[in-house]
């Protein structure tokens, strides 16, 4: 039933939607046609909206109100009178204005108007005596007072502040100078007279001189309009077609979007349950909480292990860039292997310094930096390999597939994955029951202990035998297979000096500890991040793959006979070929990143020490009711991703241009 | 004074927006009942105005009115048995009573009522909560008629929770005590471990457990959103038998801060329990990371022999897996597996610790009080007591109400125990933090104490935290 209602209330708004829509171009049709009939439906239509406004959010007095029934009709019917009425008014007004030539005639006809519609509402303005009534009718609460209570200073400095802008507008668009400022200066006037006056404090003949002036002022410009000649009427129909057109997509985004933007960055100025401004201090609060961001054991960066580690990549990096730059002439030359030795170098710096600074922002950054970096990376690594492999696209789908799962469908699949269970049970979580089983083949039992040796020094006599095949014609691979060949060797020593994986012992039986992979910081951070980089290196594959696909054969054969090999292709001509391609891959991506929400809401919550952003914000607006800090957060996360937003979509309308 | 100047002008912009949506989206707004905030609801009860002329101590009997009713208890016993209930009285007074159980109800809620689509009954499992809501003109108060229809089910020190500055607000719709703890019974005879009478005698039989090899506590406080309530649960039954109902009361109205000696004194002490080499079995691996109701199955196998948790920790021994692949037996018996409850003991007098769900009413209307009434009645406990035995299928149903005047018969021995134990307290106390803001009771002594366990701050850093953290 309640499926059905929604069908039907959609069905009939989409349909009203769109005949207002034609009706607005219809009526725009006559202005050349049949100016009279124009200016009827205008006069018409403009009294109707005004009052569907000051009814509809029950700034007016409605004495139908308590004598209509309370079904829907009747309700309807004590809505839609006085909106009616104005409407009648407005298009015999319309009808008038539209025929009548004698100036002295029209400027009566429209001062009157102006000034028996400002009274009507002034003298319809509620104030605060009678009850509205609401929900099935049976409940009613208190209605507010509207009657202004004027400030002077604030009147006057809107209505000048109105004036200039009008003044102003008058001189570039060279229109009437004073029909203008009467415009903009009535504006000025309504926002200083209700918006910036304590509403609901003053008396009833505050109201009529708010509403007077202005209703004098308008009627005076309607009053001094002349009936349009027929290239006249053309531009009016002309200027106004494309507003009906972009109209529909204004509203929405408005309503959608840019107004509920307005209203978060209000709520951010103001306290907890939002009835006072308190400026900038939810900011304050949102960068000064430790939660937020904990610089307390900065030192420790120093000596963090990660650290030094990245430091001496980052130098190692930069002596091989400087000892190639020395052959081809310049201070560094940055190559390939020099490049990603320094890169890795510099993302260990930064982990160091992400696990030691910690709070929500910090891990924010993290999640932005390691999941767009490592995803990429990935993708780019997936789609070069897997380009022209026999099982190409069987590898790519499968590599694809976790993209078609939610974020928490991803999320429980890899809560059970991380599961932990107590040392003396047995692991059921599939990572945890890996890590243990390392542990105990390697530290445990002799068979166990010989077998990883073999494999070990298999794997570091395979690096090395590739090293040496490569180093011929690709320096490039023979360091990259180098690099590979120490982690077995790490291993091999690991191995040597008590095992490696899950380790530990009770009474002198094997018992490994799992590792806490949600509850143990910092890293629990890296474990959930590593959801998101399953589901988005699929994304980022897909996409580059493409562009791979796109780099003309032509460049790669010319190459090929120029003697490059294949990191030189790789690295020469199709990395600069599809740099457009990663750039909009890594924006997409930061933006996802930034915005991520579900993985840490499903997996831990933001406890221990995971939160982020969204989960901040959504916990605080929501869950304890400080929508003022909430908000905050909101606006420093939309405002973070804005420079990438703006960035991507330069850079997409760039490419279609 | 500048809220309302900015608000006005935001309104005004804001309903231009709105012009085309009131013109042309009147039929919309009649139609969508979901949105039933202003003039829309009239759709579906037109024919209101009949109840309203029976009046009188006599069941009033409505006209097929709609009574929508939201909380957070969502497992299949309490909403099947809850509905039952609800339906049973619906019949009899021709009302239609919905209940919704939603696991996101703590954030659901605050969205309904600024929303304006709250419903017309909520329960409250922080009275805390509940006290905000009528502070805020939401929630509201019990007629006189209906009020004296709940003094008279009910007990004075249970209407305490659901009074506000003097005015009763709430009902009692579920009680419970938190002072217990689970043991097998069998286990206990088999290795000659007494029930400890004082605190002192508990922790000695814990040391005797770990001398003997046997971990004595399973403790898990993971609870999804809500993780980290176990721990506030210890800590308060901790300031409880160690610092007294006043300053329980002064911690809990904030007339002494967070982070006062005694308070920090207590966490620390819960802690370091915890952290005694061998005291505590945690089947996540960690404390943190085992969800609270994981614990039946290693309390059952013997992998520990104790634990303390609610009455309502029941609920779970449908989720062991049993030797013979019968559900556990729950309560005094002569099965060697079966489980029962000890008094969790203090060192002086009885002090207990209790939690409940409060039932509030966001609409004052003749059919919500009369399902109001009906909540606080003993017939309406007896009911669901009844339906939750026969749908959880288990002894212990998970649902325990101190009603005044129910058959007690529809409670099992272990179940009336519970009850005696409820309303024989020297001392009882509510569940702190659920009487805390909320930002503190359901989010900072959560997360804090979360921390805390987990190793990464010390107490007096999580004290330090939460006070700041109080609105």
């Amino acid at each position: 039933m309640k499926v059905l209602v929604t069908i039907v209330g959609v069905a009939i708004s989409v349909g009203v939607f769109s005949a207002l829509w034609v009706g607005v171009n219809l009526m725009f049709n006559k202005a050349t046609k049949d100016w009279p009939l124009f200016s009827t439906l205008v006069g018409a239509l403009l009294g109707f909206i005004l009052f569907v406004v000051l009814h509809g959010n029950e700034l007016l007095i409605n004495p139908l109100d308590e004598q209509m029934d309370q079904s829907w009709i009747g309700r309807f019917i004590a809505f839609i009178w006085l909106p009616a009425i104005a409407a009648a008014v407005g298009g015999t007004v319309g009808w008038f204005l539209g025929r009548i030539d004698d100036p002295s005639t029209r400027l009566a006809i429209g001062i009157g108007t102006g000034v028996v519609a400002a009274l009507v509402i002034a003298f319809m303005l509620r104030d605060g005596s009678g009850v509205i009534t609401i929900g099935d009718g049976r409940e009613t609460e208190p209605e507010r007072s509207y009657l202004p209570a004027f400030r002077p200073f604030a009147l006057a400095n809107w209505t000048i502040i109105g004036g200039a802008v009008g003044a102003g507008w008058a001189t570039l668009r060279k229109s009437n100078l004073i029909r203008t400022v009467a415009i903009f200066g009535s504006i000025g006037w309504l926002i200083g007279a209700f918006a910036a006056s304590q509403l609901g404090t003053g008396p009833r003949i505050a109201a009529i001189i708010a509403c007077l002036v202005p209703g004098l002022a308008l009627g005076y410009v309607v009053g001094t309009s002349k009936i349009p000649n027929i290239v006249g009427a053309a531009r009016i129909d002309e200027g106004a077609r494309p507003w009906i057109f972009v109209g529909p997509a204004v509203f929405f985004i408005f309503v959608a979007l840019i107004a509920p933007t307005i209203l978060t960055l209000v709520l951010s100025f103001q306290n907890a349950d939002s009835t006072e401004f308190v400026g900038l201090e939810n900011y304050g609060t949102a960068l000064s909480d430790p939660a937020n961001f904990d610089t307390a054991n900065w030192t420790n960066i120093f000596t963090s292990r990660i650290f030094i580690l990245g430091l001496i990549l980052f130098a190692i990096g930069l002596l091989l860039a400087m000892a190639l730059g020395r052959q081809t002439g310049h201070t560094a030359q940055v190559d390939p292997p020099s490049g990603a030795i320094g890169i890795s170098g510099i993302a260990l710096v930064f982990f160091a310094i992400v696990t030691t600074l910690r709070g929500t922002i910090v891990n924010n950054l993290w999640w932005v930096f390691a999941v767009t970096l490592i995803a990429t990376s990935l993708g780019l690594a997936i789609a070069v390999l897997a380009d022209g492999v026999r099982f190409e696209r069987v590898a790519k789908s499968i590599v694809f597939m976790p993209l078609a799962i939610s974020f928490v469908g991803a999320s429980v699949v890899w809560r059970l994955v991380y599961q932990s269970r107590d040392p003396s049970q047995s692991q059921t979580g599939a990572m945890n029951a890996a890590w243990v089983a390392i542990g105990r083949t390697t530290s445990d039992s002799s068979i166990g202990q010989i077998i990883w040796g073999i494999l070990l020094v298999g794997a570091v006599l395979g690096f090395a035998y590739a090293a040496i095949r490569t180093l011929s014609n690709d320096v490039n691979m023979a360091v990259l297979y180098s690099v590979l060949g120490l982690i077995p060797i790490y291993l091999l020593y690991r191995l040597a000096t008590g095992g490696f994986g899950a380790l530990g012992e009770r009474n002198g039986e094997f018992r490994g500890e799992p590792i806490q992979t949600l509850s143990e910081g910092p890293w629990n951070n890296f474990f959930l991040m590593i959801v998101l980089i399953w589901v988005q290196t699929g994304f980022a594959m897909v996409i580059l793959s493409a562009a791979i696909k796109a780099v003309p054969g032509e460049f790669i054969e010319a190459a090929k006979i120029d003697g490059a090999n294949d990191s030189d292709i790789f690295w020469r001509i199709t990395i600069p070929q599809i740099t457009p391609t990663i750039i909009v891959v890594v924006t997409t991506v930061i933006v996802l990143v930034m915005k991520v929400f579900d993985i840490v809401r499903v997996m831990t919550n933001g406890n221990f020490g995971t939160n982020v952003l969204a989960n901040a914000m959504y916990a605080e607006s929501f869950q304890f009711r400080n929508v003022g800090v909430g908000s905050t957060l909101a606006i420093l996360l939309f405002l973070s991703v804005i420079p990438v937003m703006v960035y991507n979509i330069r850079k997409q309308q760039k490419e279609i241009a | 004074m500048h809220l309302s100047r900015w608000k006005t002008l935001l309104a005004l912009l804001f309903s231009i927006t709105l012009v085309a949506s009131a013109c042309a989206g009147s039929d919309e707004a009649a139609t969508d009942d979901s949105a039933a905030t202003d003039d829309s609801a009239a759709t579906d009860d037109s024919a209101d105005d009949s109840s309203q002329a029976a009046d009188g101590g006599e069941m009033m009997v409505f006209s097929g009115e709609t009574v929508i009713v939201t909380g957070p208890e969502r497992d299949d016993p309490s909403v099947g048995a809850l509905q039952e209930s609800l339906d049973a009285f619906g019949e009899e007074a021709n009302l239609v009573i919905e209940y919704t159980g939603d696991s996101a109800w703590e954030e659901q809620i605050n969205i309904q009522v600024e929303a304006g689509t709250e419903p017309d009954i909520s329960f409250f499992p922080q009275p805390g909560k509940l006290a905000d809501f009528y502070r805020q003109g939401d929630i509201q108060a019990l007629p006189d008629s209906t009020a004296s229809i709940v003094r008279d089910n009910w007990d004075e020190g249970w209407l305490s929770f659901g009074t506000v500055d003097d005015t009763l607000v709430g009902i009692p719709a579920k009680t419970d005590a938190k002072s217990l703890v689970w043991y097998q019974p069998a286990v206990f005879e088999e290795k000659g471990y007494e029930i400890p009478e004082t605190f002192d005698a508990f922790v000695a039989l814990a040391n005797d457990m770990i001398a003997n090899g046997d971990t004595p506590l399973c403790v898990g406080i993971e609870s999804d959103t809500a993780t980290g309530w176990p721990f506030t649960d210890w800590t308060e039954e901790m300031v409880l038998r160690f610092e007294g109902p006043d300053v329980y009361d002064q911690w809990v109205n904030h007339e002494i801060p967070f982070n006062d000696p005694a308070i920090v004194a207590q966490m620390q002490a819960v802690i370091d329990l915890w952290n005694t080499e061998g005291m505590v079995f945690a089947n996540g691996g960690s404390i943190q990371a085992t969800n609270f109701g994981d614990n039946v199955q290693p309390l059952y196998d013997g992998t520990c022999l104790m634990h303390r948790q609610a009455n309502f920790f029941a609920s779970f021994f449908g989720n062991v897996v049993t030797d013979d692949g019968e559900s556990v037996i729950l309560g005094e018996s002569d099965d060697p597996k079966a489980i029962d409850v000890f008094y969790f003991p203090a060192n002086d007098g009885a002090p207990l610790l209790t939690a409940g769900i409060v039932a509030g009413a966001f609409h004052d209307k003749p059919e919500v009080w009369a399902v109001m009434e009906y909540l606080s009645s003993p017939a309406h406990a007896e009911r669901r007591q009844e339906a939750q035995r026969r749908i959880s299928g288990n002894d212990v149903s998970g649902y325990l109400s101190a009603v005044q005047g129910q058959d007690m018969s529809v409670y099992s021995p272990i179940e009336q125990s519970f009850i005696d134990i409820l309303t024989n307290a020297s001392v009882a106390r509510f569940d702190a933090s659920d009487l805390m803001p909320s930002q503190v009771g359901a989010g900072t002594f959560w997360t804090e104490g979360t921390s805390l366990v987990a190793g990464s701050i010390d107490a007096q850093t999580a004290a330090d935290r939460i006070e700041a953290s109080w609105p």
